[in-house]
């Protein structure tokens, strides 16, 4: 069911996703910040370096870069000196092999003793000249050639931040000028430095994320259910209601809650019961009101038409005589035809009364027999019939009048003298067969198709000498598939017609007995 | 043969008569339900032919006061009517005693037997 479980499953996946990936995208993102938010602490650090370097009390008989190398010392990060071609003067990673530095240092010492005493000043004050640190370019600094792209940047930049990486390392730098000789300080962190000294927070952060994503999560799903639910419901109940009203039964009204779209169509779903409740009331009014107003008027007609044809009123002369036979049978024609109307009217709005109950058909055949007993001796035809036994659950008032049609249009299609029907009645396993042969003009391939519709007349001459309203195979089939059968013809031109009908068997149950 | 038709169509109530009289019956005609329900209670029919749809008071109604009043089982009443009477409602009225059901329109030729084999009925 789509909107029960597809719609917020797929919702539900979907949201999830989305939760996830935002989740995601903030995990990555907040290193980021973190990196951003620890630059600035690194640009402190580095602003803090460069004042200490600054106003470190300079001995002049130390080489300068041997100081900064000590100077650079830090048990964080790395600080980096460079000269503005990019070479690494100083590099806190690095620590000088200790008997260079005493040679070095020791013959500094010898020579600038005398020229200065016990002068004290600044790194800032002290000029030398490039020959007097070109001794320390051969040695191979861990970080040189590292800063090379950042030569043009050094130039024109007072102060900034860099980043650059190598195979193993993503690197982030803040870096600042030097008073000394346009020397650049660089602080350097790398980025898993960084990550690992936040790591706490970052982590911290990580699962906060991480439960509100999941409690969201749970409840996206939880609401999408709900909100499918609150949809699914009114509308189960719709479609049962509407189940209930293409059986027939009219008094399913379903409870409007809320004040949404699904409500206005359940309360309209109302109203249009009650509509439809009143249309099948004026349906069974109409075949009950019509039938009877219909019907009253012939009853007199009828009686006294026959009373008098029959002379219970009295002799009649021949003119009296004639008038008296046609009117009745003008009559009884009218009442044939009336009905003929009624019950296919009844049969079109499913109105058609059944009243089931058990019966032989071997004695309706008889009786059929009977009836038609006039009419076959006038036209001077034969009828023979043969019928099972057995008994049969169904309306036999109706089958009845199915047989009677069927054989009246027997009698009309064959030919005097010479004209013969069957009327039969098998008893076969899951139905009974009635079927009515004769032996007439037969009706040709093409016109069968619409045999069983409506006004259809195979032959209208015929029509106009035996009257008809062509819609009494209308009738037949309506009766005959109202109780559950078929009915079929098998004929050709010339070679007669036999009508078939089934009629199903069922057992007598509580249900079937109409009430 | 004392006979009793109670039906609002004059037309109806006279061609019974003139049917029955003419079969040498004794054949009374009324018009009004209410009045119809006092003829049968005071007065004594073999047959009574009662129409179900008359205005005012139906036969189903006449049918329903002569239970109240416990006169039903003594009297013989064949219910003619023009609609069809649904499996329910034919339940209904045998249960009350109706003893024949005819169809309006009826065959003439049928009606006198019918009537004897109420009258014969215990």
């Amino acid at each position: 069911m789509f909107l029960k479980y597809k719609l917020p499953l797929t919702f539900s996946i979907l949201s999830l996703l989305i939760i996830v990936v935002t989740a995601a995208f903030y995990m990555e993102h907040i290193t980021e910040v973190m990196i951003h938010a620890d630059r600035e602490k690194m640009k402190e650090k580095l602003a803090t370096k460069k004042l200490e370097i600054v106003s470190f009390h300079y001995d002049a008989s130390e080489k300068l870069e041997i100081v900064f190398q000590d100077l650079l010392k830090t048990d964080h990060g790395r600080f980096i000196v460079v000269d503005p071609q990019g070479f690494v003067i100083a590099d806190s990673n690095y620590s000088f092999p200790t008997e260079n530095i005493s040679e070095e240092i020791s013959e500094e010492e010898s020579m600038s003793e005398e020229e200065t005493s016990e002068e004290e000043t600044t790194v800032a004050d002290k000029e030398t000249t490039e020959e007097e640190h070109s001794d320390l370019h051969e040695i191979k600094f861990p970080s040189s050639d590292r800063f090379l792209d950042f030569i043009e940047e050094f130039k024109t930049q007072e102060s900034g931040t860099i980043s650059y990486e190598d195979d193993r390392e993503i690197y982030y730098a803040v870096y600042t000028k030097l008073p000394i000789f346009e020397w650049i300080l660089i602080f350097e962190e790398s980025r898993s430095l960084i990550v690992s000294e936040n790591k706490e927070s970052v982590e911290r952060l990580g699962v906060t994320i991480a439960t509100f994503s999941t409690l969201v999560s749970i409840g996206v799903v939880f609401a999408t259910f709900y909100i499918s639910k609150r949809f699914t419901k009114p509308l189960s109940k719709l479609i049962n209601a509407a189940n209930e009203i293409s059986k027939g039964k009219f008094n399913s009204e379903i409870k409007v809650v809320g004040k949404d779209e699904i409500s206005e169509l359940t309360s309209t779903f109302n109203k249009m019961t009650e509509s439809l409740k009143e249309s099948e009331k004026q349906k069974d009014e109409f075949s009950s009101m019509v039938s009877h107003e219909l019907k009253t008027p012939l009853t007199p007609l009828m009686a006294y038409s026959e009373m008098l044809k029959n002379k219970i009123l009295g002799p009649l002369n021949k003119d009296q005589q004639t008038a008296a036979n046609a009117i009745n049978s003008a009559s009884t024609r009218l009442d044939n035809l009336i009905s003929e109307l009624l019950d296919a009217k009844k049969l079109a709005l499913g109105k058609l009364e059944i009243h089931k109950k058990e019966f032989q058909p071997s004695e309706l055949i008889n009786k059929l027999v009977l009836d038609i007993d006039p009419l076959v001796k006038s036209k001077g035809i034969s009828v023979i019939t043969s019928s099972a036994t057995a008994r049969l659950f169904s309306d036999p008032d109706r089958i009845y009048q199915v047989l009677t049609n069927l054989v009246t249009n027997a009698i009309k299609a064959v030919p005097e003298k010479t004209g013969k029907i069957e009327i039969a009645f098998k008893d076969e396993e899951k139905s009974s067969l009635f079927y009515i042969k004769d032996n007439g003009v037969g009706i040709p391939k093409e016109k069968q198709s619409k045999l069983f519709t409506k006004f259809y007349q195979v032959d209208t001459s015929l029509t106009r000498k035996f009257g008809g309203t062509g819609l009494g195979l209308t009738i037949c089939k309506g009766i005959v598939e109202k109780l559950g059968g078929k009915i079929w013809v098998e004929s050709d031109r010339g070679i007669g017609a036999t009508f078939y009908f089934t009629i199903p068997k069922e057992q007598v149950t509580i249900e079937n007995i109409s009430d | 043969m004392k006979i009793l038709v109670i039906d609002d169509d004059k037309d109806i109530t006279e061609v019974f008569k003139i049917f029955f009289e003419k079969n040498s019956m004794d054949c009374h005609t009324e018009n009004d339900g209410k009045k119809g329900l006092e003829r049968i209670q005071n007065e004594d029919y073999d047959i009574i032919l009662l129409d179900l749809a008359i205005p005012n008071f139906s036969g189903k109604d006449i049918i329903d006061s002569l239970e109240n009043n416990g006169l039903i089982n003594r009297k013989k009443i064949i219910i003619i009517t023009a609609s069809a009477i649904s499996d329910k409602e034919h339940k209904y009225y045998v249960e009350k005693g109706v003893k024949a059901f005819i169809k309006k329109p009826f065959d003439i030729s049928k009606l006198k037997d019918i009537i004897l084999n109420v009258a014969n009925m215990p």
